[in-house]
């Protein structure tokens, strides 16, 4: 009960908060610590085909182009996570090859260009493509999830068509969340 | 017995708060059992789980209907909407800890909170900006509301290569990268697309935009260097563009309530509604008044108090409205009045002279998205005011129509392409008899009257060229034809290379062109002074020149920005731009001949292409979250210019000028009739620097300082410094205090010179103090 009382007292302060105040031109840390929890998020909604997430206690692997997705702030957020008894964990990669042990890609615009183009034709059975918004569109080989910016929120877009290609089952929930959703 | 009334009321509330608290609980168990379902449909325990959370919730509901305050089918469950929305709220506000969650614990976070929490635009704006092959400053929403400005030019202090001067406090000189002058010719501003510009003198007269409340700016872009390959004629040093927030931005109502020692008085209401599911409106009304201030070189104030009145609404079409097309219209109408003191060197008269501003603006604009690739958009607006200034009483009126198509071509090619036509009808005359004149400082002044009404039309096509993944090259030009100069060209070509995404290296070439003004094709002006020398008739005279061609700059500009980290930015810009054609006004051999009773004196002034000029400079500036609660921006401009005019006779007195006292002659030679020539030979600060610190203290309490440093001027004005500082805290979301300082340093100070026939009035230390009320 006192919970809710200091609910509403900093309810009614909330356009003063420092964080979003001290948020300034050039500063993107709220932006990626939103998209980095959005990605963990995604991955409980999501349903790998059984032979790419076998054995229960197996890592959920999270890939990057990049030494540190979303300036660090992917790592801060797999960090002691599990999703249905599997540790999120992030890894690095390079090439295509590399993408074996995936079970999620995710892309930006900020990735070394070269391997981003490469790793965004990747299309392997049971690997889930986020892309970022700021993706080129020469990059966009229809990556399931897609992050959308929409009056100063962070929202996302669903391709079903490709999910249902990798054999990837995205819930109902998750699609009625999506901005647009091309099932078909 | 009202105690136990009320002791009674109490206990219902806190019962229906445990409610509250145990069904959220209960609401978020079942979001995440259904998703479990959805995954294990045949788990049967997991079902019965559901149907026994669902039936709590049901049992808790019967249990509230005892309460008599509470009857959920009589009414909706306000306080269930209004606790979860505090709830929500609460988990969202990322600096408060609620739940004894870290500070921005994220993770935790469901995809429903997440879409809620916003995210700062004009972060990704700067981001696209850094990689723009030109100049380009944004003053953000914060910085707007944090610079201690309480109007747009005061903003525009803090952008590097900007001239901002205060001449008097209804008039200002403002320019790009030089040629500053009550009338700069050589830059565009814009509000919202719609071009701010006074035909008869091509200028901005920055009053007029005063109708445009800073709390409904979004931002500002300043573009310096030439801007004509998009923006046609007069981008010629630099664009201003005023971007305006969608009333979708500004719903509910504000009234603003402030007074100061300059700024004597502030008044502003605002209402924001939505139209059903079209989409939303706003409207504004306010009053500004202005404090006289004291004239330089005259005991008195320059009775230069300003008095001003506006209105506006604007309207944006929602998601609702289409899919595909999107609409929005906004309107202005506003009134100033004032007066002025103009004053003669020659016959060291002063005469005081009413000074009035109205006038509306009308602007829509369609928007229409053929797919994902392929974008189009028209705008029409149409412009009209009239002004009563320098004894001479100006019209005008603007009707203005733009298409736009941008498509992007494949994967490397980006083309914007669009077509423009403007009528202007303009006319300029005595205010009191247009047919005659008029008599004002010992002079008898006579205007022939102008009323012209003119076209101008252009085409322009931009393509940026993805040449590899790190370089790109934009080419565009524009084509554009007026009334008085013809076809004129203006193209340009620019190269971007980011090495990585967060440093950028740009250069551009680029020519542009300024179009003549009435005042310099058609204006025909007498002057003679009535203190009248024996046995000499003078006659002098100013004209427009129909021969005149537009004034033509060509540029090459570089420039490096760079993002080291996140919390740190660079940008640093070189110029260089080769001036020909400038127009100024130029003195013809004066004559003297003999006539019945005398000798008669001709003084020929006329315009004409004379002056070319030559500017080097460089711009920095830097962005530094030196905390998360402190933030410093700072910028510094170095800048040379060189101005050459040939065939000017002013410079040696001709012979039969001699004749006359030396103060006439100095005054028929600088006097009035070059305050009328622009008095575009103001060269740019050798150095200027501004600093900007922003500080949030506490939750309630920020404190601002703003730091701008102008080097001395060529035409006598010495460097300052001045300080605005600003202090705002909120006693709860609704309302807010501001006490703003303006030029603490110094008790006052002069920023322009050489306005004549205007006044120039010291800008002076002030003070001011505003209420703002939302709700």
């Amino acid at each position: 009960v006192t919970g809710i009382r200091i609910c509403l007292i900093l309810a009614s302060s909330l356009p003063f908060s420092p964080a979003l105040r001290s948020a300034g031109p050039g500063d993107r840390s709220i932006e990626y610590k939103v998209k980095a929890a959005y990605i963990c998020n995604f991955v409980k909604f999501v349903k790998w085909p059984a032979d790419t997430l076998s054995r229960t206690s197996a890592a959920l692997i999270i890939c990057s182009a990049a030494a540190a997705p979303l300036g660090g702030a992917l790592a801060d957020a797999v960090k002691d996570k599990t999703v249905d008894a599997h540790p999120l964990a992030l890894r690095h990669v390079a090439s295509e090859s590399d993408l074996k042990a995936c079970q999620v890609l995710f892309l930006s615009g900020k990735d070394p260009r070269k391997a981003a183009a490469e790793l965004a034709r990747a299309d392997l059975p049971g690997l889930l493509t986020i892309f970022d918004d700021d993706v080129p569109a020469t990059d966009r080989d229809s990556p399931m999830i897609s992050f959308v910016f929409a009056s100063d929120r962070i929202r996302f877009s669903i391709n079903q068509q490709s999910a249902g290609r990798a054999g990837l089952t995205i819930s109902s929930k998750l699609l009625s969340l999506a901005v647009k959703t091309e099932a078909r | 017995v009202f105690g136990s009334a009320e002791n009674k009321r109490m206990q219902d509330q806190e019962v229906i708060r445990e409610f509250l608290v145990e069904s959220h609980e209960n609401l978020s168990r079942l979001d995440q059992e259904f998703v479990e379902l959805e995954k294990h449909p045949k788990d049967a325990a997991l079902l019965a789980s559901i149907f026994r959370t669902i039936h709590t919730i049901k049992g808790t509901c019967g249990f509230l209907a005892n309460v008599p305050d509470w009857q959920p089918t009589a009414r909706p469950p306000w306080h269930l909407i209004l606790a979860s929305l505090a709830l929500l709220a609460c988990q969202l506000a990322p600096g408060q800890t609620a739940g004894n969650q870290p500070d921005d614990d994220y993770a935790n976070k469901s995809i429903e909170e997440l879409m809620n929490i916003p995210v700062n635009s004009v972060a990704r704006k700067d981001q696209k900006l850094s990689k723009s092959p030109a100049a380009v400053y944004v003053i953000t929403e914060e910085a707007i509301q944090r610079s201690g400005a309480t109007i747009i030019p005061d903003l525009l202090r803090a952008v590097p290569g900007v001239q901002v001067a205060e001449v008097e406090s209804n008039r200002w000189a403002i320019s790009v990268r030089g040629f500053n002058g009550i009338y700069s010719d050589k830059l565009l501003v814009l509000v919202d697309g719609r071009t701010v510009y006074a035909p008869s003198f091509s200028g901005v007269y920055w009053d007029q935009l005063l109708a445009i409340p800073l709390d409904t700016i979004e931002r500002i872009e300043v573009v310096r260097g030439p801007g004509g390959a998009l923006w046609g004629a007069n981008a010629v040093n630099g664009v201003i563009n005023i971007i305006t927030k969608s009333s979708k931005e500004s719903q509910g109502t504000q009234l603003v309530i402030g007074s100061g020692s300059a700024q004597t008085s502030s008044l502003q209401a605002r209402y924001g509604g939505t139209v059903g599911q079209w989409g939303t409106y706003r409207v504004i009304g306010q009053y500004e008044g202005f404090a006289e201030r004291p004239g330089v070189g005259t005991a008195g104030p320059a009775r230069d108090g300003l008095h001003f009145g506006s209105g506006g609404f604007r309207l944006d079409s929602g998601p609702a409205f289409s899919s595909k097309d999107s609409f929005y219209a906004e309107g202005n109408f506003f009134q100033a009045d004032a007066k002025e003191i103009l004053t003669s060197g020659a016959t060291n008269q002063s005469s005081q002279q009413p000074l009035y501003d109205q006038g509306f603006d009308v602007t829509a604009r369609w928007t229409h998205k053929h797919s994902d690739s392929s974008e189009s958009s028209l705008q029409i607006f149409d412009n009209h005011y009239q002004r009563y200034d320098f004894g001479l009483q100006e019209h005008s009126n603007t009707l203005d129509f733009d298409f736009q198509n941008h498509t992007a071509i494949g994967s490397r090619n980006d083309v914007v392409w669009g077509a423009n036509y403007r009528f202007t009808d303009s006319s300029l005359r005595t205010a009191m008899d247009p047919e005659s004149a008029f008599e004002t400082l010992g002079y008898l002044i006579r205007v022939v009257p102008v009323s012209q009404k003119y076209s101008l039309f252009g085409t322009f096509l931009q393509d940026e060229i993805r040449l590899t993944d790190n370089l790109s090259f934009t080419a565009g030009a524009k084509l554009e034809h007026n009334a008085f100069s013809g076809f004129g060209y203006e193209p340009n070509l620019r190269l971007a290379w980011s090495n990585t995404s967060r440093s950028t290296f740009w250069a551009a070439a680029s020519q542009s062109l300024r179009q003549p003004s009435v005042r310099e094709t058609a204006l025909r002006l007498q002057i003679a002074p009535i203190t009248a020398i024996p046995q000499i008739a003078i006659d002098s005279s100013l004209s427009g020149n129909t021969g005149v061609v537009n004034e033509r700059v060509r540029d090459l500009e570089g420039g490096y920005r760079v993002i080291p980290g996140d919390r740190l930015s660079f940008d640093v810009t070189g110029f260089y731009s080769t001036y020909r054609d400038l127009l100024s006004s130029y003195l013809d051999p004066p004559s003297l001949v003999p006539q019945a009773g005398g000798l008669h004196l001709t003084i020929p002034w006329r315009y004409a292409n004379g002056a070319s000029a030559r500017d080097y400079g460089t711009e920095f500036t830097s962005n530094w979250n030196v905390a998360p609660r402190w933030k410093l921006t700072g910028s510094y401009s170095w800048a040379r210019s060189f101005v050459r005019s040939e065939g000017d006779f002013s410079q040696a007195t001709p012979g039969p000028l001699t004749l006359l006292p030396p103060a006439m002659q100095s005054a028929l030679i600088q006097g009035f009739l070059a305050s009328l020539t622009g008095n575009s030979a103001t060269l740019p600060p050798q150095h200027q620097i501004a600093i900007q610190s922003f500080v949030d203290v506490s939750k309630r309490l920020s404190f601002d300082n703003s730091l701008y440093f102008v080097g001395r001027l060529n035409i006598g004005v010495p460097a300052y410094t001045r300080f605005d500082s600003r202090l705002s805290y909120h006693f709860n979301p609704h309302l807010e205090a501001r006490i703003i300082g303006q030029n603490l340093l110094e008790p006052q100070h002069i920023e322009f010179a050489n306005a004549s026939p205007a006044a120039v009035t010291l800008v002076p230390r002030s003070v001011f103090v505003e209420l703002r009320w939302t709700f």
